[in-house]
């Protein structure tokens, strides 16, 4: 039996928009194993980097708050914690990198002024240690200068660079989980494949877990071992890779795969799931999925179905699947 | 850089020039001239005549023009027409020090206020405090400050007696520091309302727009503290705009000076101008002008500077 490293439970997180409450994230569970990767996919908008923000505590307040829930790290409540303790699991325990590498450092500041006082503050080594560190970290992500890296601006490197930098600084202090919200969105193809590459190079050595947010499924086979897939703040099916991409349960995982353009087999129109995502903050009755499904049927559009344990590693968000095995 | 300090440097020349020509002709388009103010009416018409001779009045405006400018590029500014044999240059001398101190005190005191302000206003968005700065901020945009200057006299001067109501230094007294910067506090203040309520609404969207910013979020992702994010990750980034504004502020303060200078009776060269242009004392207002000019190109060169060191991305 694997230990968890993150367990979250029945985690809200509400917004509120011009006097309306929005759902943003709306009682999810999930759990990561130590040294997994874990994919949270869907479409913009579903809830993905909200709930990054609030296992991070970074839910924009006042207008965003966790409002129920709870983010068990090692056992910890994050939900419960004060900011103050928030400062030391931040970057320390938990560390995050975003979508855009270009915006993502400090423009006035050099590589090895952030990357130091990362270093600094939650490890508490002397400057000359921490410099050693820095330069190591470099190293491991691929630059074969550290030294006259640490003096340059952050301007003077290109995107994948950049990521390669918050990526170094992100495991500088070995966290127990990376999230990496979007990591390589921003980013084009070739350095990519190699940021993944790295990615999970560092997972195996660091024995660190990931949560990968993403909406490009290439990148979640590429990297992943389980797959979350969420739809409206909701979570609709939990995976096993392999199990995921041979054979998709929820109508919505269906659509997100069809929507994926293949290189084998006849050329045809690429299969859109119909319709978008519902404006965050509309309620809807039953189904949040619904309106868009191609196999929509009466019960739907009237219950809201549950997520339903569908064996030892799988679970899914749909009435199709009520009378299949199960507990 | 040197070669973009000594390029600018070149390029501020035709700069003044042009402003010579132009407050030389506005100034001989003004109606009257010097001997119309200081004459006694009672004077003989040969006699007049005899002053504008030997004080080049009667001359084509070109000639001059070109008389003067001939002496200022020497460094000559001419005396003045109305202290008869006192060089200009002497009357300036007396006088910038106290400009200078004026303004650069008064400058210093509108980014200690007007910058953290800023800085508050744009951390606590939308709440009664950031509401509370905005309101004075517009207050005291549309307040104008010599009316400012004359109400803190009446109140702080006259009524209560706290401060002095104008001049340098108290008169017969011998030097003293304190003595000063008693008599500096309520004209430096007022000067630098003129810019403070622009520089606090300009450091507040400064720093909104910086705290929006990916690399804050990375910051605050890395555990710093509220404090850290907001002054080494947040301001030195917020910073870089408002210098450009510091450029463009100076001639307001120069322009506020003469007015402030009026109200304080501050013996400085705002003071100076005031007096010569109603006497048409031509060549201390040209030597004023000139004065006023190299500095705001001088202190726009210092604000592109500046830029440059604050900001990696910018290199000349």
């Amino acid at each position: 039996m694997l230990s968890t490293i993150l367990e979250v439970n029945n985690l809200k997180t509400y917004f509120k928009k011009n006097k309306r409450i929005v759902r943003a994230v709306d009682g999810i569970d999930f759990k990561i194993n130590a040294g997994e990767i874990v994919a949270l996919v869907g479409e913009s908008g579903c809830g993905k980097s909200m709930t990054s923000l609030s296992i991070m505590g970074l839910v924009p307040s006042p207008e965003g708050k966790v409002v129920e829930g709870e983010i068990l790290l090692d056992g910890v409540n994050l939900a419960e914690l004060t900011e103050k303790k928030m400062y030391k699991i931040r970057g320390k325990e938990i560390a995050m990198i975003f979508q855009e590498p270009m915006t993502s450092l400090n423009p006035v500041l050099t590589i090895g002024d952030q990357l130091l006082s990362v270093i600094i503050y939650h490890l508490k080594l002397p400057k000359r240690e921490a410099e050693q560190k820095a330069i190591e970290m470099l190293e491991l992500v691929g630059f074969s200068d550290p030294e006259k890296l640490l003096k340059s601006y952050p301007h003077r490197l290109s995107g994948g660079m950049r990521q390669r930098v918050m990526i170094a600084m992100a495991m500088s202090c070995n966290p127990k989980l990376l999230i990496a919200d979007e990591p390589t969105t921003a980013l084009d193809v070739t350095i990519q494949a190699q940021v993944l590459e790295l990615m999970k190079e560092i997972s195996i050595k660091f024995s660190t877990s990931i949560l990968l947010i993403t909406h490009d499924l290439g990148v979640v086979s590429e990297l992943a071992d389980r797959v979350i897939v969420m739809y409206a703040g909701q979570i609709v099916e939990i995976a096993n890779i392999d199990d995921l991409f041979d054979y998709p349960l929820h109508p919505y995982t269906v659509g997100l795969i069809n929507s994926v353009p293949k290189i084998e087999g006849e050329i045809e129109r690429l299969q859109a799931i119909k319709g978008n995502v519902p404006a965050p903050g509309t309620i809807i009755e039953g189904c949040r999925f619904a309106k868009r499904c191609n196999k929509v049927f009466e019960r739907c559009t009237k219950e809201m179905p549950a997520l339903r344990k569908m064996d030892g590693t799988r679970s899914v968000r749909c009435f199709l699947y009520d009378d299949v095995g199960g507990e | 850089m040197t070669t973009y300090i000594i390029r600018r440097t070149l390029m501020a020349f035709p700069l003044l020039f042009l402003i010579t020509i132009i407050s030389f002709g506005m100034m001989q388009m003004a109606p009257g001239d010097p001997t119309a103010l200081m004459m006694d009416p009672m004077i003989k018409q040969e006699n007049l005549a005899a002053y504008k001779e030997a004080y080049g009045l009667n001359d084509n405006v070109i000639v001059q023009y070109v008389r003067w400018l001939g002496n200022m590029i020497q460094g000559n500014f001419g005396e003045s027409l109305i202290r008869q044999g006192v060089p200009v240059s002497e009357l300036i001398l007396a006088r910038l020090p106290n400009t200078l101190i004026l303004m650069i005190v008064s400058s210093v005191i509108a980014f200690l206020i007007s910058i953290p302000l800023g800085v508050i206003s744009a951390t606590k968005r939308n709440s009664l405090t950031d509401y509370s700065i905005t309101f004075v901020s517009f207050l005291g945009v549309a307040t104008p400050n010599f009316w400012i200057g004359l109400v803190l006299i009446m109140f702080m001067s006259v009524h209560m007696g706290w401060f002095p109501t104008g001049g340098v230094a108290t008169l017969g007294e011998p030097f003293s520091i304190w003595d000063r910067i008693h008599h500096l506090i309520l004209p430096a203040f007022v000067l630098a309302t003129a810019d403070m309520a622009g520089l606090t609404r300009y450091s507040r969207s400064s720093m909104l727009e910086v705290l929006r910013q990916d690399y804050i979020r990375t910051a605050k992702a890395n555990g710093f503290k509220n404090g850290t994010v907001i002054f080494k990750h947040g301001l030195r980034n917020g910073l870089i705009p408002i210098i450009t504004i510091i450029g463009l502020m100076l001639p307001s303060f120069i322009g506020g000076s003469v007015i402030i200078e009026s109200i304080f009776a501050w013996p400085g060269i705002g003071l100076l101008f005031v007096e010569a242009a109603f006497q048409r004392d031509y060549p201390v207002i040209m030597a004023v002008v000139v004065i006023a000019a190299s500095l705001v190109v001088i202190g726009n060169l210092i604000a592109d500077i500046l830029y440059a060191i604050v900001d990696p991305r910018i290199e000349y």
